[in-house]
């Protein structure tokens, strides 16, 4: 769209022959959070500095609301940028840090007060003008480098891994008050993470990188919900996976055939307009699974035996081994007791939720 | 990618281009060319000037083996004075080590001449040492410790060593104190850990330094002009006096070419030998 | 139990008589020019007697001051040469980048001896014989490859980020360099400076070929007069320049590791 904010097409970076970004395609509209989510090495970094301007790309073009910036130097782009490590400048202050970018535009004096009181204010920094980086916590530096950025009121704020040097706690708490600050600002934002969870729960949509590629690009509900890829499926959340063959694609329901032999039924057009006889994947969310509690006959009832229990408090998951030979994980969250290994168990995977993918060459 | 080096580079390479790679090749060249009485000197492609030299037998021992010999035996010496200190020092920390290493790098940081200096007081007819050596009756002359081999000897190990010993410091900071304690558990006594696990492994570091320290030494000016006598003629002083005293410059060019073809020659010997002897032995061990 | 422990004592004992030897020239050339008895020991008092007779003397004056603006020239314009080339060496990736960092580095290798001859040859040939440049580029040279070492340690230790960071902001590439690059790396640019300059300071071999009449550096000054006296005034010199080479010691290992930077 042409009022995006962002739009990134198709951009390439080439390390030699090594493809770090592929073809990379998104877009970020207005007030929009969005999350770029990958394993480590998959390109996130590179495509956001790509966009940045602190790395040339190799191909395709980014648009900053609809001005093609992919050739100017970074500091031609209005783009906040807050690094993995923040890159608090070690000579200056809190207050120099802050101001550095506001005398570069030539504020007046007074402006320049009022925009560090401000944006210290907002990231709950004041009374820190004078403190040195070094004599600040983590996660105070971690406040310097967003007042840095919001102080410039940019018109996209770009984030590699913000919270990752911060101690879980921290991490939880800062995301929140990230979160918050965003949406009262309704600051554009792209923000790199490895970590899911920060992905799903701070963002509007989240692109999902993988080998340099972009494998689906969803809100967070359907990214867990409906996968497009067994990437995606076992990248986030977990999954159970079970390989097998479509059997058939009817008005009621698609059936697949496992590898053992057991057939299980899915909601009809699950297998996405694949052919009988094609091999699929069947996944299933482990929390989709219900333990029964007695036998029961019908489709997807599956008999097994309790092979682990993992108890996590609220959650309690176990591992059943199928009578047919396939493993199922499964949780449990209202639960009186917990079974012992070896315990006979039936249990039902409901069609509505099995979702059959294509079984693609990609992993 | 070139478009992008090439700038920052370039200014240091054209300086190291102009001021030391033409300069040496003018060496070369200037080596060839004959001095004549009125003139600087003139144009030619002769090579009296090394026949001068290397024909001269008087040249040859007094010069370039006697520069070899001193240069060698000042390297010997460095060697057996650094190689406790490294060993120690390695084993030290904190304050203790501060200084100890302070000490080692003093000579190389101050001046030569300041430093000449001190042991002229100390080591002249009437300095102190011959005071107390005399006060003390050990004997009755003065002993001559300066202006002679003696002198230059001195001085030289006195700058040689704290280079060893930096590089042998490298080494030993490699070793692992496990293979130490390893050998140790194994039952080696402490004298056969350090001769057959810690020794073999400082050899690269003392073969860099004997590398460095053999070049200075070989080309040595300063010392022998400041503290040596009309026998010790090294080489490099010999270019200097004739450059500077002499105004003999192709002759100079001459004896710096024959210094550094000799140097080489001999570092390559050393190469051959040290590799032979305990390098091969090291990798057979290891 | 403690075992006596012969080899270690006697590892002990020769490092101390080591160190004594190494200590033993600075520590007699300081007691002389602090001892009002000139060389009769035991001294009995302080004087600074000798200080100010050296600090008044002409000629050491006019040495000093020769040393002075030779030291601080050569070592700014090495550290200019090599400060780009050390940002090239560090950041950039490129083929032969092991040649070129041996290349800048070779003045290191080459014996002042050789190296002042062929720069006297060169300026006598262009017919610069005996003015100042030679005197300087032979020191710029000479401690070029210092600069360039500590530079390029103390680059590997800068994080690039903190430019990227200053670009973003608006920062040009001319206001990084002044307003972030060269701040953030000042430990690492005073240690090399104050290498170059005590190495350009205390340098005798190159200024005794290249320097001009009536342009010598203290330490030939020094030299011609301890040629005919050792008087407790060079003493006192020589002292001097002993405390300003251990200050320069001081600044350099505390920005950049003394050992690291010496190790040829
Ligand atoms: N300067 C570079 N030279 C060569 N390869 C690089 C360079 N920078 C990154 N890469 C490679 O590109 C890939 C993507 O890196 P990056 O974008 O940092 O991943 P992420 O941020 O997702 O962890 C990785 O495989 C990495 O090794
Ligand atoms: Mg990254």
């Amino acid at each position: 769209m042409p009022d995006d904010a962002i739009q990134v097409d198709a951009i390439q970076k080439l390390y030699g022959t090594m493809k770090a970004v592929d073809d990379v395609s998104f877009s970020v509209a207005p007030g929009e959070f969005v999350s770029l989510l990958g394993p480590s090495g998959c390109g996130k970094t590179t495509s956001l500095r790509m966009i940045a301007g602190f790395i040339e790309p190799s191909g395709g073009s980014i648009r900053v609301h609809g001005r093609d910036v992919t050739h100017l130097p970074p500091e031609k782009r209005d783009v906040g940028f807050v690094f993995q490590n923040y890159a608090l400048w070690p000579h200056m202050t809190v207050a120099e840090n802050v101001a550095f970018g506001l005398k570069l535009r030539r504020k007046s004096r007074r402006e320049i007060a009022a925009k560090i009181e401000e944006s210290l204010s907002v990231t709950g920094l004041s009374g820190y003008e004078d403190r040195l980086p070094k004599q600040l916590s983590g996660g105070q530096q971690q406040r310097v480098a967003l007042a840095r950025a919001l102080a410039l009121e940019p018109e996209l704020l770009l984030m590699d891994e913000p919270l990752s040097n911060l101690d879980r706690a921290l991490r939880v708490t800062m995301r929140r008050e990230l979160k918050e600050l965003q949406a009262r600002m309704k600051m554009t934002t792209l923000y790199v993470t490895h970590d899911q969870e920060e992905a799903l729960s701070m963002s509007n949509r989240v692109v999902i990188m993988n080998g340099g590629r972009v494998e689906q690009i969803a809100r967070p509900y359907e990214l867990y919900e409906t996968p497009a890829s067994s990437f995606v499926a076992d990248f986030v959340g977990i999954t159970n996976f079970f390989e097998g063959t479509l059997m058939r694609c009817a008005e009621d329901w698609d059936e697949v055939r496992l590898a053992s032999g057991q057939v299980l039924h899915a909601r009809a057009g699950a297998g996405q307009g694949g052919q009988p006889g094609d091999a699929v994947r069947a996944l299933i969310r482990p929390e989709r699974v219900t333990l029964l509690s007695g036998p029961e006959e019908g489709a997807n009832i599956l008999r097994g035996q309790v092979m682990l229990a993992e108890y996590f408090g609220a959650v309690l998951r176990y591992s059943v081994r199928l009578d047919s030979g396939e493993t199922l994980r499964l949780e449990v969250h209202n639960f009186d007791a917990i079974l012992e290994n070896g315990t006979p168990v039936h249990v039902r995977v409901p069609p509505e939720h099995l979702r059959v993918l294509p079984l693609d060459g990609r992993a | 990618m070139l478009r992008r080096v090439l700038p920052p580079l370039l200014p240091a390479l054209l300086a190291l281009l102009i001021f030391v790679a033409l300069p040496m090749l003018w060496v070369v060249r200037t080596s060839f060319n004959e001095l004549v009485d009125g003139a600087y000197m003139v144009e030619a492609l002769s090579l009296d000037n090394y026949t001068r030299f290397l024909g001269n037998p008087w040249y040859l021992v007094n010069t370039l083996w006697f520069s070899v010999r001193i240069a060698l035996l000042a390297t010997a010496i460095s060697v057996i004075c650094a190689y406790p200190v490294a060993l120690y020092i390695a084993g030290t920390r904190g304050l203790l080590r501060n200084v100890l290493m302070s000490l080692v790098m003093a000579p190389l940081l101050i001046g030569l001449v300041t430093l000449v200096y001190g042991w002229i007081v100390i080591f002249r007819g009437g300095g102190l040492l011959n005071s107390l050596m005399i006060a003390l009756h050990v004997y009755d002359e003065p002993v001559r410790y300066m202006w002679n081999i003696k002198g230059v000897v001195i001085l030289l190990v006195y700058i040689g060593a704290p280079y060893i010993v930096l590089s042998l410091l490298d080494s030993i900071e490699k070793i692992s104190p496990y293979l130490v304690e390893a050998a140790r558990n194994v039952g080696a006594s402490r004298w056969t850990a350090f001769w057959k696990i810690v020794f073999p492994l400082t050899m690269p570091g003392l073969y860099a330094g004997l590398v460095i320290v053999f070049s200075l030494n070989f080309a040595a000016f300063a010392v022998p002009l400041m503290v040596g006598d009309s026998k010790t003629q090294m080489i490099g002083l010999v270019i200097y006096r004739e450059a500077l005293l002499n105004n003999d410059l192709p002759f100079a060019s001459a004896l710096s070419v024959i210094m550094v073809a000799a140097n080489t020659l001999i570092l390559l010997g050393m190469g051959a030998l040290f590799g032979r002897l305990i390098l091969n032995k090291l990798e057979v061990k290891q | 139990m403690m075992r006596f422990d012969f080899g270690a004592l006697a590892l002990r004992g020769f490092t101390a008589l080591m160190m004594l030897f190494l200590i033993f020239p600075i520590g007699v050339t300081l007691l002389v020019s602090l001892n009002p008895r000139e060389f009769v020991l035991p001294p009995t008092g302080i004087t600074f007697e000798w200080f100010r007779a050296a600090w008044t003397s002409e000629t050491f004056l006019r040495g000093m001051s020769v040393s002075l603006v030779l030291g601080v020239c050569a070592s700014l314009i090495a550290n200019a040469l090599a400060l780009p080339a050390a940002m090239a060496l560090v950041r950039c990736d490129f083929r032969g980048k092991a040649a070129v960092n041996l290349l800048l580095m070779s003045p290191m290798l080459i014996p002042t001896t050789i190296f002042s001859l062929a720069l006297y040859i060169y300026f006598v040939r262009l017919g610069y014989g005996s003015g100042l440049l030679p005197l300087l580029v032979g020191h710029v040279i000479h401690v070029m490859p210092y600069a360039l070492r500590i530079q390029t340690a103390s680059l590997h230790r800068f994080d690039p980020s903190f430019e990227e960071a200053a670009r973003n902001v608006g920062a040009g590439r001319l206001r990084t360099l002044v307003s972030i690059t060269l701040p953030v790396m000042r430990t690492g640019l005073v240690s090399s400076f104050a290498l170059c300059f005590i190495l350009s300071w205390n340098d005798f071999p190159i200024s005794v070929f290249l320097a001009p009449p009536g342009w010598t550096p203290l330490p030939v000054e020094l030299f011609s007069y301890i040629k005919f006296q050792y008087d407790a005034v060079a003493a006192a010199l020589a002292s001097s320049l002993i405390v300003l080479s251990a200050v320069a010691m001081v600044l350099i290992d505390r920005f950049a590791g003394l050992r690291r930077v010496m190790r040829s």
